[in-house]
Formats: structure tokens, sequence, C-alpha cells
């Protein structure tokens, strides 16, 4: 036997080059694994308003920063501003500014976020810092919380557990820090005295069809490597109600000057989308992400088909191999498969069938009139042309001109194939021309059924690495030597034998 | 019933209504299937170089002249359209001729004329045809239509062999010929092909010919099919077809086994004709045989060609050492 070492690392570098082009496409990029995939869009709109002074002024929003969202859009709506958004580092904010500002003004950020599938765990804290000691009797009272808390506790998570429930209970300290504090600045001093890292925050609960929400407090604790969230006024989260952070190590959303009365209110409202259309969204322009969503329209949709004709190949190689069907002409079925895909499978079954017939028909007037061959073929395209335009125009008087798509059809193709069946049918008789036309048809309808399935043509435009795994089924195929199906009949009879 | 017989019987139902063979069985008696030949011996024993020397007809006459190999004689060659119209001053002195491709494949464009007279040509089938039936058969050769891959041709016309007695009555409206496969120089299976009625003249078996399997150490038929089915009689002359044997096989396996210097090629298929006068005559050669000789002979080829494949020899055998190790080794 041949060494077959190098061709086994082929089909293995090819089958490794396709999954981790499919892993980074899913994974990285985002594209989802099947075609109907949704994703929860969330839909933000801050309206901001405040009186002119009739000066200059300015107006700066904080935006959230990368956290468990992701940004996928943006637009910010107000009449005669400068709008710079500024993202960077350390601090992200919209800043609109116009020279002279009178009278009542409005103006919105729009925002669209995703939830994000892998969550950054942020940056690790640093120690809490000594704070100054609260006045008497605040820092007593919140010293034997501590302590309490700290009896009842064996490890950090808890003893945050048991200041959180003693803040909410009816504990004589509590009420007495809460006359003075609210329960966030509480519930953060106490944090702070205990060693454990925390800071406060404003996030935005999004439920769908909100209007004049506020940002709600929020507390971040560090606990056990990670931030947690905590809603600390109203207590528990409530996990269908996710939470943008809006804020945090940032005291103000927002800053106007040159106006006064500024007030912000956000509305929420949730649509799904395609996760395919967010992925490629949110792709676009930032890296080489393997995709073919940063050509042209035009360029795209003549790749749809062309990628789809590996599948259509495999399918070819497949019957025929390891199958052992005969097809006139080795890749007309696939050609056959992409007419079908813009004609509909039973109007191409229907057109190509036809169009076959009334051509043999003809073709077989033709072979008296002793042509040449290159001759007669010519002729066989125009009676296919002239076939097709007649169908069509008949199609149009019916009013059925939408279903019979049939210009669709390789004609050149369809005018060899007329020519070989008819010398097939002179040469082996007319049952090889069905059995051979039959078997073309069949892998031609088994390719269509192959490339028309949204599945298959999702995996085929979006993650190219799939071609790796046909190129690398296709070259194993080739080496195979086994019984085609159609030989275990053939060869029946040397198997009865004794 | 326990579970393994109803398994067994299931499939056993299904190989029956299906007609399926067990693979492990085929493989079991070295049968040889097409994607097989085609990886591990087509591909791995024919140089594509040498291919034009079989594919091409008239080159393949050349060579054998060269060589010393018997081949029908050549009448003409028609080349271009032109001389279409001249070749009738030569076919004139030719009652009976044989106008073939000379790219041509699968037994396509093959025109056999008996004789000439007053009615035109006659065909192998007594049909008559008519001067321009000739013509329109040579413009279709010169232009392509049987030859492989549509490239144009040219048409060679031979001397229409007379075939030898001991195919009387065995052959239908048709020549018969003997078909060896040569492996690496070494005749390793043959049989012989008949034509029938049904297989309109032909002698391939997919089109209803019959296959005689030959013994490659006698020369006597040891088994014969039509349609994969297992036949003694001709069906058309009713003949018996288990006495047939060809004298003077010895030649015959010496004229496959010299094709195989000859062509360069490893794996081949070489057609013979018995012609009346002449004797063995070498019709055409193959890079691409079929397996129906495997259904013909009963057996697989296999077990033959990895007989060839073990031998280790460092000096080339002469062809008469190749026939002796045929004649001697093979066991049957």
């Amino acid at each position: 036997m041949h060494n077959r070492t190098p061709f086994l690392v082929i089909i293995a570098g090819l089958l490794v080059l396709g999954f981790s082009n499919v892993y980074y496409r899913h994974v990285e990029v985002g594209i989802p694994l099947t075609p109907g995939e949704r994703v929860d869009v969330w839909q933000i709109e801050a309206e901001i308003s405040f009186d002119g002074n009739g000066g200059p002024a300015t107006a700066s929003l904080a935006l959230p920063r990368s956290g468990q969202f992701e940004l996928i859009e943006e637009f910010t709506a107000s009449p005669a501003f400068g709008v710079n958004v500024i993202r960077d580092d350390t601090h992200a904010e919209a800043l609109w500014s116009k020279r002279e500002v009178a009278g009542p003004q409005t103006l919105y950020y729009q925002a669209a976020f995703t939830e994000k599938t892998s969550v950054d765990s942020g940056a690790t804290p640093t120690r809490p810092e000594a704070r100054e000691p609260l006045p008497e009797p605040y820092e007593s009272s919140a010293q034997a919380i501590l302590k309490g808390a700290y009896e009842r506790s064996g490890n950090q998570r808890s003893l945050v557990a048991q200041i959180l429930l003693t803040l909410s209970s009816e504990d004589q300290n509590a009420a007495l820090l809460l006359s003075e504090f609210s329960r966030t600045e509480a519930f953060i001093y106490l944090m702070d005295i205990a060693k454990v890292s925390s800071k406060m925050a404003r996030g935005l609960l999004l439920e769908d069809g909100r209007r004049n929400q506020r940002l709600v407090p929020l507390v971040k604790v560090y606990v056990d490597g990670k931030w947690d969230l905590k809603n600390i006024e109203s207590g528990e989260l409530d996990a269908d109600k996710p939470i943008l952070v809006w804020l945090e190590d940032r005291p103000s959303l927002l800053d106007v000057t040159g106006g006064e009365n500024s007030r912000i209110r956000f509305s929420i409202g949730k649509r799904t989308s395609s996760a395919l259309t967010q992925a490629n969204r949110s792709g676009v322009g930032e890296k080489w992400d393997f995709g073919l969503y940063h050509l042209p329209i035009t360029e795209q949709n003549l790749f749809k088909g062309i990628l789809l004709i590996p599948i259509g190949a495999l399918v070819v190689v497949f019957m025929r191999i390891i199958v052992g069907l005969r097809t006139s002409g080795t890749f007309m079925p696939i050609l056959i498969a992409t007419s079908f895909i813009q004609t509909e499978l039973l109007n191409g079954l229907i057109g190509f069938i036809s169009i076959v017939s009334i051509g043999l028909a003809i073709r077989s007037y033709l072979s008296k009139l002793n042509l040449l061959l290159v001759a007669r073929i010519s002729a066989g395209v125009m009676v296919v042309i002239g076939l097709i335009v007649l169908l069509t125009m008949i199609a149009f008087q019916l009013g059925i001109s939408d279903t019979l798509k049939i210009t669709f059809f390789p004609m050149i193709i369809m005018a060899w194939t007329i020519e070989r069946m008819s010398i097939l049918w002179e040469e082996e008789g007319s049952k090889e021309v069905f059995v051979q036309g039959f078997g073309s048809l069949f892998v031609a309808v088994l390719a269509y059924l192959c490339m028309d399935n949204d599945f298959i043509r999702h995996w085929a435009f979006n993650f190219l690495g799939v071609h790796a795994f046909i190129m690398a089924g296709v070259l194993a195929m080739g080496q195979y030597t086994g019984y085609r199906l159609s030989e275990l009949k053939r060869f029946r009879p040397l198997a009865d034998q004794h | 019933m326990s579970m393994k017989n109803i398994r067994l019987s299931i499939k056993s139902a299904i190989e029956q209504s299906l007609n399926y063979a067990d693979p492990r069985l085929l493989h079991s008696r070295g049968i040889m299937g097409m994607n097989q030949r085609n990886v591990a011996y087509v591909a791995r024993y024919n140089d594509r170089r040498c291919y034009p020397n079989v594919d091409n007809k008239l080159k393949t006459k050349e060579l054998a002249l060269e060589d010393g190999i018997a081949v029908p004689a050549l009448i003409d060659t028609v080349i271009y359209q032109h001389d279409v119209n001249f070749v009738f001053e030569t076919l004139d002195k030719h009652p009976s001729f044989c106008i073939k491709p000379a790219n041509g494949s699968g037994g396509k464009g093959i025109l056999v004329i008996v004789d000439t007279d007053q009615d035109g040509y006659r065909k192998a089938s007594g049909e008559h045809v008519s001067k321009d039936y000739v013509i329109r058969h040579l413009s279709n050769t010169l232009a392509g239509l049987f030859s492989l891959g549509g490239v144009t041709d040219f048409a060679i016309i031979e001397e229409l062999i007379e075939f030898d007695p001991i195919f009387e009555g065995l052959s239908h409206e048709g020549v018969p010929d003997i078909r060896i496969i040569v492996f690496k120089g070494y005749p390793v299976m043959a049989m012989a092909r008949l034509a029938t009625h049904a297989s309109d003249g032909k002698a391939n078996l997919h089109q209803g010919a019959v296959g005689v399997g030959i013994d490659i150490k006698t020369g006597f038929a040891c088994a014969a099919v039509q349609h994969n089915q297992p036949i003694t009689h001709h069906p058309d002359t009713q003949r018996s077809l288990e006495n047939l044997s060809i004298g003077g096989w010895p030649d015959l396996l010496k004229l496959a086994s010299s094709c195989y210097e000859m062509s360069g090629l490893g794996y081949l298929g070489v057609d013979l004709v018995l012609d009346k006068n002449r004797g063995p005559l070498v019709l055409e050669l193959n890079a691409r045989p079929g397996l129906s000789i495997q259904i013909a002979n009963k057996r697989g080829l296999l077990p033959r060609l990895q007989q060839i494949e073990s031998l280790q020899h460092r000096r080339p055998r002469t062809v008469e050492e190749r026939i002796n190790y045929v004649l001697n080794e093979f066991n049957d």
C-alpha cells in the first residue's frame, strides 16, 4: 500500500481548520448555530430636558460601560446641538453643546443592547481604604451590627448576607443607622469597615414597555473573586428583570451647565431580533472575522449561491462513489439543482422534463438532417432557448408566469443533456436513457433538497469552515475502495454460488 | 426464537427483497469493486502518459505493427471532412470493412459493413444503409461525437475480420471477441463476449451480450452469463456454450501479454478476435477494463491480482516466463 500518512494529515488538517473556524465564528463573533436563533434586544431611550439660560450650554450624560450588556447601536437626536460621544478606558459619555440656549430643551440618546453570553468578571478591586468613623451613636451601632453579623457567619459571603439581613430586620442598631443614612449608604459603610470591597452603582431595571424610569441605586460587592450586584433598597434582585448597570465609579449621571431644571427619564423597549443580524451588526468593521458580511450585497448574494455548490458536489460524489448511481454528465445534476432553487422543485421538474423531452423529439429530426456535431449542438441550444421562450409565453398567457420561471435553466447544459441522451438512445437503447435520466434527476433533486435547506444555507454561508469539512469528506470518499451499493446488487450472482 | 435468529431472518429478508449481496461475502470471494479498481489498480498502475497508446486506435495499431503484434489490416484513415467523399474510391475495392473512431470508447461509433451490393451497404444485422448514411457516420466521427470528451477525431477503416468457425452459431449479428485482463504483463482472467439479438450485435455485457468465462490455463469455457444470470446455451441459436474451447490458447495469452510492453499500462484489458485466416488479432486495448469479467468467470479478480503484486522480480520477466507462470502457478 502507498503511504497514507500525508493523506491522513491533510484530512486531519482540514478538520482542524474547519473546527477552529466554526468555533471562532460561533464563540468569538457570535454567529448562531441555527439560522432562526433569536436574541432579545433592549432599546433604551434617555430623554434629557432642561431650560436654557440664554447663554452657552453643555449637557454631559454618562453612558454605560461594557459589562454584562453589549452595545449594538446608538443614536443621538438633538436639534441644533453639537454632539460628541466619548469612549475611552476610563469613562464614556455623550456631550451636547450649543452656543446660545434659551427656553426648554429636549435631547435624546438611544441605544440598543443585548445580553452577553460570556461576562467578564471586571477589574479586581483595591482594598477598601480606612474610613472616617461615623459620628456617635451611629458608629457604635454600625460596629454592633458588624460584630453580630461576624459572629453569625463563617465566611465572607455569609457575612455579607448577615449584614444585609440585619439591615432589613427590626434590629434596633439597624433602625438607628437607617434613621440617618439610606440603606445603600449604610451598607457601603458596613462593607468598608468589614474590609469587603464594594461600590455604588446605578442601573436600569429592564422591563418591556416601561416609560419614565429612573436609575435605581445598586451596590456591587466583591465576594469570592467576582462582583455581585445587589439591590439594597428593595432587597433581592428579580431574576426575570435583568439590570443594566448604567453608572459606577462616578457620582453624577447628568451634568448640565448653562441650564436649569434638568431631568432625565428612561424608556425601555424590548424586541427580538435575529441573532445572526446582531452578530454581524456588532462585528462590522471591528476586525477580520472570516465573514462575508463586509462585502457589498451583490457579492454576498453571489457567494450565497456559489457556496452551495460544494454541498451539491458532496451529494454527487456520495451518490456516485458510495451508491453507484449513473448520471448523465458528472456535475450536470448540480447545475440542475441550482436552477431548481430559483424555480422551486415541482415547477423545475415539470419544466426540465418537458424541455428535455420536447428537445429529444426535435433532436431526433435534426439527426436526419446530417449536420456536423458543432452545428447540431448549437441548433440544440437554440431549440432549448426557443422552448423556454415558448413555455414562458404560454405560462404568461395562462397567468402562471410567476410560478414557471424556467428561464433559470442553464441552456448550454440542457442542450448537451439532450444531445447526450439522444446519442445514448441510439446506441444503448431507451432503457439506459431512462436509467441515466432519472439517475441525474434523482441526484439533482437530492442535491436541491440539501442546498435549499435553511440550516445548510446558514452554515455554508456563515461558517466557511464547513467547506473544509466538505473538502475532507470528498477527499476521504476519493480513497474509498469498498463496494458501491449498486455493486452489491450487480455481483449478487457471485455471492450465491457455493 | 432468539434475538439473533430474528435479526438474521430480518437481514436475509432485506437481502432477498432488495437483492443485495453481503459485502463481506463478496470481499471474502475476492470480488473487486469499481472504486477499488479505480484507486488501487487503474490509478496506480496506469501512467496517464500511456493512455493515448490505447485510447487512440491508430496509435495502438502503429505501436502494434512496430512490436510485431498482429492487428486487423488498415484500409484507410479519414482525417479531414473533405476527405469523406474521396474515401469511397478506396472503399469500392473492399466489399466489407469496418469504420471506427480513432478515439472512441466503449464500442461507440463502430460501423461494420459485411458486404456491398446493389442495395447499398449491408450491416451485420442484415439492414442495408445508403452511402449518405456512411458519409454521415464519418462526419459524426470526425466531429468527435464518439470520442472521449467530444474532441475532434478521425476515422480509421479496417478490413473486416472473418471470424473463426469455432464461434459458428455462437454470436448473433456481431463479432465475438475475447477479453483478457493483463496485469503487469500477466494474463489474469479471460472471457469471450458473444453478441446476442438483445445486445443488438454489440459485445457489451450490460447491453445483453453473453459473457463466457474462459479458464486462463486451458482456454476452455468455465461458465456463462447473460443479464447477470447463469446460462448454458446461447439464447438466440440455442448452441451449447459449455463445450466452447479456444484452440491455440497459449498463443492468445502471449499476444495479450506482449501488449503490456507495447502499451506501458500495468492494468490492461486486451480485446482479441480470432480471424479464420490470420489467427488471433489484437482488436483494441482498454486502460479501464470493466468488471463484468468476474461475473462471467464466477470468481473475483483480487486473489490473482494480489498474487501478481506479491511477486518480487528484479529482472523484468519475458512474455514466455510470464505465460509459464500463469500456466503453472495459478490455482483454481
